[in-house]
């Protein structure tokens, strides 16, 4: 009895020692504390989280991480505003162009004034970087609502049934972010959500992802909402076609040969949908109300800012700023960045740059006199044509709600945009295209911006729509993509004040047709190969 | 505690009384070999409650005695003495070393101690005859420079910590601190809030062979701190230790006066010479102070109530830095207990220590901007809106009171309008129990329970008339409320079985430990802005709970041959439970020579012990990065700023998090050879050591592709890290004689590390500006290699502005003609301290040396040049800079140059100081007062131009200088 007692006092502390260890070592199971922080299977318990993931695949476009203007960045080794999406496609489209250039000198920004960037890049490599982490992130998003996932959480069907429109919105994110990087880089690393995290990306060509996103966008068209019936800021069935359009219209760039008559059917369902021309003057599509006002018919596409909750050293802070001086207080904000100017040949485009006879020319009177930039960075107090095309003031003539971050949203797509598109294929003769209805969409906008109409259907030609596209779109991100559609960003078709690296432009290699793959992305990455030449 | 504190002051005022003794018998200690005086030999009056112990010049005194009693004296590694009281007066007595008992060094090895000279790591002791003298306000800065291997970089802010490196660290994103702890108690909260007067001693671990006890932890060497404890002598002892220092700036930054400055921009901004002021204004004469430190502290020793060793300190500190408006505070009392019971079967070891501090900081901005600022402006400008202190800035017309600020601030309104303050709290300590078994007093079982958290609130608060302040382009002010603590919680329990069988030692210990971590923190943001545009947050960080089984093997065969084996297997929170688990073995071997029949008689070897250690060690602290292994998803606050508005609503954007599920231990594998001798009776002692270390699967941060995960850069096990070193110190005591002595110790370390694999990967570091890095991690390279352009230079040895060297020869300039050049960590580290002790005079120096170690100079690289520096990004500002501009004359920013690196070799005299005895001051017996005098920071000589070249990661991007201090102390003991 008492020999059983003992075993049993042994047996207890054994089994008590036991018990010890085993919930010590549970205290390795470790899991968020903060309130900020969830797993997985937390965060998708609130039902609401799958339109606080579909934000900030949207946000991804506006601000750079969890904090705003900068904290908790989504992507890291770059500094965090250079990472600002808007901001690395703005001046990739910008930049090289005659319609802009920068005066400051971190390394590596002037050789995107002058054409000598290589894969060393850093603006290169922080686009590239923002571009693939938002494909990545709708991966993600595919990948967490299939049904079955859905199923399994125990999903409602109300909740069932927006998570399939947002799926569609993703998807469209998915590929206007492969849109942007087949035309800026070519050849792209390719994923979708059909493959797990953490492989290793193969490299796909253009043709390759241009068939992808054709079908893509072809394919979420049932499931997104009609013209203008959803949320302001989300996209729609004309978005798509937009994008559609986008992509056919370069397609002779893209995969060698035209899609003119698909690009023409898409843009006539983008210009037949619910979307009008603002009936406003012209600067107010790029002030800090832009949102609010009668503006966002036009806009099909915006990226949305605000002083207070979207922030960011990117976006429409960086282009208001930086292309200001002293005039500060005249846009809404509180201090010039000194930064950004047009280049002489861009000014040319305006018979007048006063804006008399044609309100969109938008510029520092101070400026017109000395357009010439005689060096490639540090010009900008002596050369260069100042833009005022942007604004953090309202068209009520009031800041915008914080005076360092905009609230001015950006117009990705905008109706105008299709209307020229539409002229283009008319002056390039394209069949069904019409050069009098051509001649209509341009008077529509010219009037607008109390320019004198165009007379004749024979003016429709595609050297007079490339400038009317710069007179309208100017600092919209267009200028890099239209000169290569036209065949006059390399070469020397065209030239323009440090083209090449000439203060009066000369000839630069086709090469420059698309950006290096950034080194960095080659050195993690077996897959990828380099661009021809770089 | 403060009961108990009020008893000791109890105790402490009826002191004299016992004092005032009739009869007495006086007399000194000496060494029978040297005749050097020997302190703290216990004095016994046999059957009487009565016992002194020697002072600092061996001298002792007891009162009431007669005639007969019998006075036993004692020391610890000295053989006993008897001796009967027959009214002598001015006794010597000589005392015989009892043999092989001399330099009973004990080392802590963590989880026990073992003497010295049965250690068989890699092991050094430093104690306070070899602490670094001088100013010491900070614990670190005992030990710098005083072993070989360790490296501390202090740095120069008020209450700063030091950066402590053992052989160079072991890796490369992971932590590279090593291990601290105190009594027994691992902490991570740094030093700061020690007192250093209360420490005993150091034990640094140097190699895995010592350190594998410590597992996970012991990758980058364990530094073991024991604090100073009670004694079971009767009385008390009362020590009062005093420092004052005038702290003054050794050096500014070379940059050009207002004529100078005037000059430059009239020739190469000349656009901009309206600009220029009349004034003539040294902006770092405006921002330095001369700063006074007081310390003193306070601490008493006895056995209260007569069982319980007992100290007690108090210490009180205070620094006013060198920059305008910076100062520390600190307040400590550290308690200890060890009583004994139950014929001392029954030990407890109670530590308390709580520690208030209070810092002001500065706003280090003032430094950079003193050397910015238009140095034709004078401070003061009546119509300035900003508090009256010269800006520049435009006021706008509208809205009223707006203001378009640019160029530098005024440095000095920077300090003096801002109030950054931080106050906190720290209690920690630990209670250890060590009962030996009754019926089995071969083993004991040993309990360790230890707590160490922190408080801390701060306030930063920035005057509305700052240039700094403005919202939305008008005054606002700022002021920032913050909180923070951190807990650290510790239970160990191990048992240890040592017995003696024949000629053989065995010492035995297995044990388990439990530690965990947590910390959260709030930030206010602005209070004065809207509500609409504060975030304030509660961070809750992870927490980080460590856990292992040890146990170690220590054999002695016949005193000559020495075997430890050590296995530790050790959990983290941080990994999977895939991967959670490492395990951790050590092994040494050591032979003690001495021992051996043919040298036991040697006059000239008296000792000799070679030693080989091999051990594998683990890292796992990723700082904040403690779920590194499972995807998480993270939601921005509603207030966050980073919210995407649909329609009208604003919603928060949910993110997921990047992770790596297979993220696992970093191991280390070290191989170390040493020897530890002694010549000429230990009157030469020293050691020689040489290393290998090789760290696998190194967790680093590393670039990661674009679309392979949900960031660009994580935590991944790659590549291996290869350390090849050499340590050598040697301690001669050159003269040893009753009137002086003198010493010499000297120690040289050579380290090397080198990237082995990197899976193929590079990544940049350092960064010097946006997207601008200086540095590398290469494979075949050693960390944070500079990585940088070739700079190509004309005849005339000047820089020639944007001309690189085409290294691969393609014709065009690209990061493919970067090219290593030099790194930041020194090849070679030397500290030598002499002691010189002549009577009552005593006289200490040390020096410290860097070899090989070279600086990217970002205090030039950043401002020496025209185009958005001197020539301000606004055109209405122009900004002052360092003389370098004169060699280069560089128009842009040319951070990528290897021009900017710079040879910053060193050789310091840290302290000088000099110090005289005075025996029984004031009357009082058995008491002395030590008085010294002398400079910290002494003498730095180097080629390197800038401030200090003494920079920690080698990037020098203006630093809070390191202050010159004049020093002044006493020491009081009775």
């Amino acid at each position: 009895m008492k020999k059983i007692k003992s075993i049993n006092f042994k047996l207890f502390v054994f089994l008590g020692l036991i018990a010890f260890f085993v919930s010590c070592t549970n205290d390795m199971n470790v899991s968020p504390k903060d309130d900020d922080d969830f797993t997985s299977e937390a965060f998708y318990k609130d039902p609401s989280s799958y339109k606080q993931f579909l934000a900030k695949i949207y946000a991804g476009l506006a601000v750079t991480g969890q904090n705003g203007p900068d904290g908790s960045a989504d992507i890291q080794g770059i500094d965090e505003g250079f990472g600002q999406y808007l901001r690395g496609y703005w001046q990739l489209q910008e930049l090289p162009t005659d319609e802009a250039m920068v005066s400051w000198g971190d390394p590596t920004l002037p050789e995107l004034n002058n054409h000598t960037w290589n894969a060393d890049n850093r603006f290169v490599k922080a686009f590239y970087a923002r571009v693939f982490y938002q494909v990545g992130l709708s991966n993600e998003f595919l990948r967490a609502t299939t049904d079955e996932k859905l199923a399994s959480r125990g999903v409602s069907d109300a909740v069932k049934a927006e998570i399939k429109t947002y799926r569609a919105e993703v998807r469209f994110l998915r590929a206007l972010s492969y849109y942007h990087g087949i035309d800026l880089f070519g050849k792209v690393a390719f994923a979708t959500d059909a493959d797990l995290v953490g492989t290793k990306p193969v490299e796909k060509d253009r043709a390759f992802v241009f068939d992808f996103l054709v079908k893509e966008l072809n394919a979420i068209d049932a499931d997104l909402k009609d013209a203008r019936t959803n949320e302001y800021g989300r996209v729609d069935k004309v978005a798509a076609k937009m994008l559609l359009a986008k992509l056919y219209l370069n397609a002779k760039v893209y995969i060698g040969t035209s899609k003119d008559a698909e690009a023409l059917a898409a843009i006539n369902s983008v210009i037949g949908s619910a979307y009008t021309i603002a009936n406003v003057p012209y600067s107010n599509l790029f002030m800090a109300d832009n949102d609010r006002t009668a503006v966002q018919s036009e806009i099909i596409l915006p990226i949305r800012f605000n002083g207070v909750n979207t922030k960011t050293w990117g976006g429409t802070t960086f282009i208001i700023h930086a292309s200001t001086g002293g005039w500060n207080t005249e846009v809404g904000v509180d201090g010039g960045w000194y930064g950004l100017a047009a280049r002489k040949e861009f000014a040319n485009v305006f018979s007048d740059l006063t804006g008399t006879t044609d309100r969109r020319a938008m510029f520092d009177a101070g400026s017109t006199s000395t357009l010439t930039i005689n060096t490639v960075s540090d010009f900008f107090g002596n050369g260069g044509l100042k833009v005022k095309k942007f604004s953090n003031k309202t068209s009520a003539g009031a800041n915008g709600s914080n005076l360092t971050h905009t609230d001015t949203d950006f117009p990705l797509f905008r109706l105008a945009d299709a209307y020229l598109m539409y002229a283009e294929l008319a002056a390039n003769n394209v069949a069904s295209a019409s050069k009098s209805v051509a001649r209509g969409y341009v008077n529509a906008l010219r009037t607008r911006a109390g320019a004198a109409a165009v007379a004749n259907d024979s003016d429709i030609t595609p050297d007079f729509i490339l400038d009317e596209r710069a007179r309208e779109l100017y600092w919209e991100g267009h200028r890099r993509q239209d000169l290569i559609r036209a065949n006059k960003f390399t070469g020397s078709a065209k030239l323009w004040q440090w083209k090449g690296n000439a203060l009066n432009g000369a000839s630069i290699d086709a090469k420059f047709n698309v950006y290096p793959i950034p080194q960095t992305e080659l050195n993690t990455n077996s897959n990828l190969t380099q661009n021809t030449g770089y | 505690m403060k009961t108990i504190y009020k008893k000791l002051l109890v105790l402490l005022l009826l002191l004299p009384a016992s004092l005032l003794a009739q009869s007495s018998f006086n007399g000194v200690v000496v060494d029978a070999k040297s005749n050097q005086p020997i302190p703290g030999v216990n004095v016994v009056v046999k059957g009487a409650q009565q016992s002194v112990t020697t002072d600092f010049d061996g001298k002792f005194k007891l009162s009431k005695i007669k005639q007969g009693d019998a006075v036993v004296f004692s020391f610890v590694g000295y053989k006993g003495q008897t001796i009967t009281y027959s009214n002598q007066a001015n006794l010597t007595v000589k005392l015989q070393e009892a043999e092989n008992q001399l330099q009973e060094v004990v080392v802590q090895v963590g989880y026990g101690s073992v003497k010295k000279k049965d250690a068989t790591g890699s092991v050094a002791v430093i104690t306070a005859k070899d602490f670094n003298k001088g100013a010491i306000t900070n614990t670190e800065n005992l030990l710098n420079g005083r072993v070989a291997g360790v490296v501390v970089t202090q740095g120069g802010r008020p209450g700063d910590g030091a950066a402590i490196r053992i052989r160079g660290g072991a890796s490369l994103g992971a932590s590279n601190d090593p291990l601290v702890v105190i009594d027994g108690l691992p902490v991570n909260n740094g030093l700061s809030s020690i007192n250093p007067n209360d420490i005993e001693s150091f034990s640094i671990l140097k190699d895995a062979s010592a350190t594998a006890i410590y597992g996970s932890r012991g990758s980058n060497g364990v530094v073991l701190i024991k604090t100073k404890k009670g004694t079971k002598q009767d009385g008390v002892k009362v020590s009062f230790n005093s420092l004052t220092t005038l702290n003054t700036v050794a050096k500014k930054v070379d940059v050009y006066t207002a004529d100078e400055f005037r000059n430059i921009i009239t020739t190469y901004v000349p656009s901009r010479v309206g600009l220029l002021g009349t004034g003539s204004t040294d902006w770092q004469d405006e921002i330095y102070r001369n700063g006074i430190t007081f310390s003193n502290d306070l601490s008493l020793r006895g056995n209260f109530l007569k069982v319980i060793p007992t100290r007690l300190s108090v210490g009180k500190t205070n620094i006013d830095g060198v920059l305008e408006t910076s100062s520390f505070k600190r307040n400590t009392i550290a308690l200890s207990m060890t009583p004994s019971f139950l014929d001392n079967h029954l030990k407890f070891e109670v530590n308390a220590n709580y520690a208030t501090e209070k810092n002001r900081y500065a706003d280090e901005g003032a430094i950079g901007s003193a050397i910015s600022f238009n140095p034709t402006y004078v401070n003061y400008d009546a119509t300035s809106t900003f508090g009256g202190y010269k800006e520049t800035f435009g006021t706008n017309t509208t809205p009223p009171n707006t203001y378009t600020v640019y160029g530098s601030a005024n440095p000095v309104a920077l300090l003096q309008q801002k109030n950054n303050q931080g106050k906190s709290t720290r209690v920690y300590g630990n209670i250890q129990t060590e009962y030996k078994l009754h019926f089995f007093e071969d083993i004991k079982a040993v309990a360790n329970l230890g707590y160490d958290r922190i408080e801390s609130t701060g306030t930063n608060v920035t005057s509305a008339n700052s240039k700094t302040a403005l919202y939305n382009a008008a005054k606002l002010g700022y002021n920032q409320n913050t909180w923070g603590n951190s807990t650290n919680t510790l239970l160990d329990g191990y048992l240890n079985y040592n017995k003696k069988f024949g000629n053989v030692k065995v010492d035995l210990t297995a044990g388990y430990s439990y530690q965990n971590f947590d910390s959260e923190s709030y930030y206010s943001t602005n209070t004065l802005l809207p509500a609409a545009e504060q975030k304030p947050d509660v961070e809750t960080s992870p927490g980080v709970n460590l856990q292992a089984y040890y146990s170690r093997l220590n054999l002695d065969l016949s005193d000559k041959y020495l075997l430890t084996v050590n296995f530790r297997r050790d959990g983290s929170s941080r990994f999977s439970e895939l991967n959670r688990w490492g395990n951790f073995p050590g092994a040494a071997f050591a032979w003690k020579v001495s021992s051996e029949e043919f040298l036991k008689n040697s006059k000239t070897v008296s000792e000799l012990k070679l030693r080989l250690g091999w051990g594998v060690t683990g890292q796992q602290d990723i700082g904040g990065a403690a779920y590194e292994y499972f995807q998480r998803y993270k939601l921005s606050a509603v207030t966050s700023g980073a919210t995407y508005q649909f329609g009208n609503q604003f919603y928060q954007l949910g993110r997921p998090e990047g992770y790596n599920a297979n993220l696992k231990w970093e191991e280390t594998t070290t191989v170390n050879a040493g020897v530890d001798f002694g010549l000429f009776n230990d009157k030469v002692t020293g050691s020689l050591d040489v290393y290998s270390k090789t760290s696998n699967d190194l967790i680093a941060y590393v670039p990661e592709g674009s679309l392979q995960n949900f960031r660009t850069a994580g935590y991944q096990n790659i590549g291996s890290l290869t350390t090849k070193g050499a340590e050598f110190n040697i301690n001669y005591k050159a003269i040893e004689t009753a009137n002086s002595s003198l010493n010499f110790n000297y120690n040289i370390a050579y380290n090397d590390i080198k990237i082995k694999n990197l899976g193929g990967l590079e990544f940049f570091q350092g960064s010097v500006g946006l997207d601008v890095y200086s540095q590398i991690h290469q494979e075949r390279l050693a960390p944070n290699t500079f990585w940088l352009y070739e700079q190509v230079y004309d005849a005339a040895g000047k820089p020639v502005e944007g001309v690189y060297v085409d290294r691969n020869g393609d014709g065009q300039i690209t990061s493919l003609d970067k090219h290593a050049f030099k790194k930041p960590n020194a090849d070679i580290t030397m500290g030598f301290m002499t002691n010189y002790n002549y009577k009552k005079w005593d006289f200490s120096m040390a020096w410290r040396t860097s070899l090989g170690n070279y600086i990217y100079d970002n205090v030039n690289a950043s401002r020496s040049f025209l185009s958005q520096s001197i020539s301000d990004n606004n055109v209405n500002a122009i900004n002052n800079t360092t003389v370098d501009f004169d060699n280069t004359l560089f128009t842009q920013k040319r951070a990528e140059s290897d021009y900017y690196v710079k040879d910053a070799s060193w050789l310091k005299l840290d302290n000088v100081t000099i110090g005289y005895l005075i025996e029984a001051p004031f009357n009082v017996q058995s008491s002395s007062l030590r008085l010294y005098s002398g400079v910290q920071n002494v003498l730095t000589i180097s080629k390197y131009k800038g401030m200090d070249p003494e920079v920690f990661g080698g990037i020098d991007s203006t630093i809070y200088p390191r202050a010159r201090m004049f020093l002044f102390g006493l020491n009081y003991n009775f």
